[in-house]
């Protein structure tokens, strides 16, 4: 009588199945060979694809040939070269994502106008992840398979550079990122990855511990209270404060975790000055700066010092929200727009006529730009787009960047320090590390009543 | 008839072999997704479409499956190949208790229970810091496999996955649990007075389900090597799934198989074709909109109105008690 | 025991419950109606929040005074809803209902999140830090307000529901269609209007929860399990059994607050909501001739 549905089921799709996935394979194969991205055209996949030192057999001596780092010779090319990048442009990291990545357009469109990269134009080849992880893998393996990138930036954000970070590994590309900073980027021991940044999160506050450690035993804080916003970031960074502060002497007398989402810190603020902490840590992103120090000075909490970590750097809206309530706030940084360091009087100009609209240069844009400095240091020294070439001399060197000069060790860790800065009559400035040419005050203590 | 009864075996080779000749990490990463993404619609549609209960928890389960592979790696380390089986039963059971909170009656409290359990998994992974890292996440050492190969136990894994859904889900659809879910789905009153222990079989049904999800979730943790409480219950995950089901055909064995290979590539592919930033600004929207207008217009999938539209009849194509053989009578 | 923490726990706790129950008023009244879970309410709670929001920062709209606007033009939009999509599915599994708010939530959340990004915002009045002090508790000004604010409308629901002639074919409806249809409700008429009330309830609680909480595109899914709880605690379909089950819970976050950690205060609506569930799944009030929960 009738069919059973099931059964014409079951044999009427394996055939849709299997010609839908052939298809896909083919039409994947056709895209790829038209290069659809309006961004960039890819380079020959021959000469420019980043492989081990064994490829120097299959190059030509040919007098072009840069004779000084005989490690790899490139023949002369005009074709420009690609720097892939799967980047956080929508999604819950696009504001940070969308500032990095400006700061690698401004440095591309730096290095254009002053005659390229080894003398060749660079292009930029951004894929939009949507700060979804899976979506970054693939685009990865895109960039590296199908693309056949010449050389990569990382994300936003250290949840999309762990991933990303051993894709990048597994194919041999220098991995120069600025964003990703948390402990567990660097577990894995790689050899391609690079944080750029002046030091990594638990060091953020080192500058701070070290002047609290410094002060005369009679001015030095007894208690510290570390309140803070559930982000990774912000633990590593007061973890590593805490543990130096406590090896210090001085004790913990408040460590509370609040979500992201808290906005009422009446409670917080209590129990805080319930601890009776001398000094507080606040763990904060930048709302929450804002709302502890209004929290404190409604119940006339007076701590000797507050450091956020971060916050008070958003100058405009941080001084518009507290007024004179911010003098004698602390924070750490690894830019500032006034700063004198390698590059930052490019930078700044540079990013104004391409993004004019933006008043405040954001500090990710600053950590773009010193990505982009560093693979041009990198590649300029050894005239080169061998990818292990500029991995091996990363490690072995130091590039001035507007963050300052850094270095890294064996897996890719920074080795610089941040800035203390700390606010002074209205106004931010830089009171630490004593050698940095940006300082330009010192540093006041205790703070000043709220 | 003979020749289409070779074909599933013949795609069944394809696949198999398809990684000797395609050897670019990106397809093979498209591929794994998708296989992925089919075995958890296909188990989706074991409880939605043949029980009708519409689960809005699967990343909770993925998440589960995700964490409980993580932590067995990094605090015992049992390879997440190993552990895999044992974290799809695991699942079963958090299902099954998940059911008997939900299941005893009809309707509503399924749904209210499996949107919030997504939530509060998260939570759980976010505030036991202590054992799952908190916000920073967990991260799983990289496999010990040269680099052209290390996708490979994916491919093959997720693909195997893919294969033991269907099998299963084919399994149920020609047995007497099969027959008492679509009862259920169709008439749940009768079918309880005439015997039928509607709990136990919904509870049954849904703790098969949502293996699936678990087992993805561990091998995908591995495939990630990182975790945390946000990449781990991806909302997305939840709504795929259900897109996936409703548009190759709900109630199906091969709906959710179709749809996967349809959207799945479909949103990979979104991104390089249109211009930089909208596809990312869009996705979310479309993927709902779409959702409504699968629901509002063609709520039992391709697979079913095609079906229809085939054999001229006016009742939908999906399967129903009118048409059910019984099983072991050849068709 | 800190008992002045305690109090302040708990007059917080009443306050914060009040304008809870107005966020969960739509919720249990659209279940009664149309006995489907409107997954997207948060999810319009947070899109009038958007709305208040840029109201304040371009016309500097107080955001109570924003509640006048954002409740007429939520009510036709929730009416056009229900008569061109919702209706359609009139008959059918009502499963694909919930699937359709589903991906209303997902809409609205992807629109909110193209627009404005997935930055956290929030009404910041000038009036937002005030507070006053009452015997050593503090009263946050903005609490007291939304409170006042929630209670109103509240009062005036209970009004229309119980004196006015569509309360009754509502209640009616809510009830029993069938009978209601035979002493000569328009049910279908009723049901449209039910739908666009409970969204104009929506709609109202936006300001406040622009006000006193920071929202991103996607809090609703944090608010929505809160909701769902409430209106489960109090019996699906009932407004009374809302109304208290809001203010138990809004008791009970605050004074969980008092002695857990911050972090976990979300569990207590999730721990209430699968306990209710096992045990009393009609919940307080609950309590409808159609089939129960």
């Amino acid at each position: 009588m009738l069919h059973s549905t099931r059964s014409i089921g079951v044999r009427g799709i394996r055939p849709m199945l299997a010609l839908l996935a052939v298809g896909a394979v083919v039409f994947a194969g056709c895209s790829a060979a038209a290069s659809p991205s309006p961004t960039a055209s890819t380079s020959t996949p021959a000469s420019a694809a980043p492989t081990t030192a064994a490829s120097v057999a299959s190059v030509a001596p040919s007098a072009a040939a840069s004779a000084s780092q005989a490690a790899c010779a490139l023949p002369p090319s005009d074709k420009p070269i690609v720097i892939g990048v799967s980047q956080a442009l929508t999604g819950d990291k696009s504001d940070p994502g969308t500032a990095i990545q400006h700061g690698y357009q401004t440095w591309v469109k730096e290095i254009n106008d002053a005659g390229g990269l080894l003398g060749r134009k660079v292009v930029l080849k951004e894929y939009d992840n949507q700060s979804l992880a899976d979506t970054a893998v693939s685009q990865m393996e895109r960039l590296a398979t199908v693309d056949k990138v010449d050389l990569m930036f990382g994300p936003f954000s250290s949840a999309l550079t762990i991933p990303t970070s051993a894709i990048a590994e597994k194919y041999k590309y220098a991995f120069i990122e600025g964003a990703g900073g948390a402990p567990g980027v660097f577990q894995r021991n790689f050899h391609y990855t690079f944080f750029v940044q002046p030091a990594t999160a638990e060091h953020q506050a080192d500058p701070f511990v070290n002047y609290i450690l410094a002060l005369p035993a009679d001015q030095r804080p007894k208690t510290a209270a570390y309140p803070q916003q559930d982000d990774p970031f912000v633990k590593a960074t007061l973890d590593g404060a805490q543990a130096a502060l406590e090896a210090g002497g001085i004790k913990t007398v408040y460590k509370d975790i609040y979500p992201p989402t808290q906005t009422d810190f009446a409670a917080i603020a209590a129990a805080v000055k319930a601890s009776g902490a001398d000094i507080v840590l606040g763990g904060t992103i930048f709302s929450d700066a804002v709302a502890q120090s209004q929290a404190y000075s409604a119940i006339n909490y007076q701590p000797k010092a507050v450091y956020y970590t971060s916050g008070p750097s958003t100058t405009g809206p941080f001084e518009q929200a507290l007024g004179t309530k911010v003098n004698g706030i602390f924070t750490g940084d690894g830019w500032i727009q006034a700063s004198k360091a390698t590059g930052n009087d490019k930078l700044v100009p540079e990013y104004h006529a391409l993004f004019p609209k933006e008043t405040d240069i954001p500090g990710e844009a600053a950590e773009g730009y010193s990505v982009g400095q560093v693979l041009q240091a990198a590649v300029t020294a050894t005239n080169c787009l061998d990818n292990t070439a500029i991995a091996d001399w990363l490690h072995a060197n130091t590039v001035q960047t507007v963050q300052g000069p850094i270095g890294w060790d064996a897996v890719g860790r920074p080795n610089g320090s941040y800035l203390l800065e700390q606010y002074q009559n209205g106004k931010l400035h830089v009171v630490a590390p004593a050698n940095d040419p940006n300082k330009d005050a010192d540093p006041v203590y205790p703070k000043p009543a709220w | 008839m003979g020749a289409r009864r070779i074909v599933p075996f013949v795609a069944l080779a394809l696949f198999l072999i398809l990684p000797i000749f395609v050897r670019e990490g990106f397809y093979l990463d498209l591929l794994l997704f998708t296989f992925m993404y089919a075995a958890m619609s296909v188990g989706w549609d074991i409880m939605g479409g043949y029980a009708g209960y519409v689960s809005l928890g699967t990343a909770g389960f993925f998440g589960i499956g995700s964490y409980a592979a993580g932590l067995l790696v990094v605090h015992y380390g049992i390879p997440v190949f190993v552990s895999a089986p044992f974290i799809g039963l695991f699942a079963a059971l958090i299902g099954a208790g998940l059911g008997w909170v939900s299941l005893r009656s009809r309707g509503t409290s399924f749904v209210i229970v499996t949107l919030t359990f997504t939530y509060v998994v998260q939570l759980l992974a976010l505030n036991l810091r202590g054992i799952t890292g908190g916000s920073s996440g967990l991260y799983l050492p990289l496999l010990a496999l040269p680099a052209e190969f290390v996708i490979l136990p994916f491919y093959y894994s997720m693909f195997a996955l893919l294969v033991v859904a269907i099998l299963v889900s084919l399994a149920i659809r020609r047995s007497k649990f099969g027959l008492g879910l679509i009862a259920i789905r169709e008439e749940e009153g009768k079918a309880d007075g005439s015997g039928v222990n509607t709990s136990l079989y919904k509870i049954l049904a849904f703790a098969i389900s949502v293996s699936f999800a678990g087992v993805a979730g561990a091998l995908h943790a591995q495939y990630l090597n990182y975790m945390d409480p946000d990449l781990a219950f991806e909302l997305i995950i939840t709504l795929s799934v259900i897109i996936m089901s409703l548009v190759g055909g709900r109630g199906t064995v091969w709906g959710p198989v179709l749809g996967a290979f349809i959207i799945q590539p479909l949103s990979v592919y979104l991104i390089y074709l249109a211009p930089s930033g909208i596809a990312g600004q869009v996705h979310l929207v479309a993927l709902g909109v779409v959702l409504v207008l699968v629901v509002m217009f063609l709520p039992d999938g391709i697979i079913p109105t095609f079906e229809t539209w085939r054999a001229g009849r006016s009742k939908p194509g999906r399967a129903s008690l009118a048409d059910e053989q019984v099983p072991g009578v050849a068709s | 025991m800190n008992w002045e923490l305690l109090l302040q726990a708990i007059v917080l706790g009443i306050l914060t419950g009040g304008v809870y129950a107005l966020m969960a008023s739509g919720l249990t009244l659209i279940f009664g109606i149309m006995r489907v879970v409107n997954v997207a309410h948060a999810a319009m709670i947070v899109t009038a929040a958007y709305v208040s929001w840029l109201l304040y920062k371009n016309y500097n709209l107080d955001p109570i005074a924003s509640i006048v606007i954002v409740m007429p033009v939520f009510f036709v939009a929730g009416a056009l809803t229900q008569r061109l999509i919702l209706r359609r599915l009139d008959g059918r599994d009502v499963t694909l209902t919930v699937l359709v708010t589903f991906g209303f939530a997902i809409i609205l959340e992807g629109l909110q999140g193209s627009i404005w990004s997935s930055s956290f915002q929030a009404i910041n009045t000038s009036y937002s830090l005030n507070s006053f002090e009452v015997g050593g508790i503090y009263v946050p000004l903005i609490r007291l307000i939304s409170a006042g604010a929630a209670l109103l409308i509240l009062g005036a629901l209970f009004v229309l529901l119980v004196r006015s002639n569509l309360g009754r074919a509502i209640r009616a409806t809510t009830q029993d269609p069938r009978t209601a249809a035979l002493v000569g409700v328009n049910v279908e008429h009723v049901t449209m209007l039910a739908f666009a009330i409970g969204v104009s309830l929506a709609a109202a609680g936006g300001p406040l929860l622009g006000m006193l909480f920071a929202f991103y595109p996607a809090t609703h899914w944090l608010w929505i399990g809160k909701l769902l709880a409430i209106v489960v605690l109090g019996g699906m379909g009932s407004l009374t059994g809302t109304f208290v089950a809001a203010m138990i819970l809004g008791l009970a976050e605050q004074i969980a607050v008092v002695f857990l950690p911050l972090d976990w205060a979300p569990l207590v609506f999730y721990g209430v909501l699968f306990g209710i569930l096992v045990v009393r799944p009609r919940g307080l009030f609950g309590a409808t001739a159609r089939e129960s929960l």
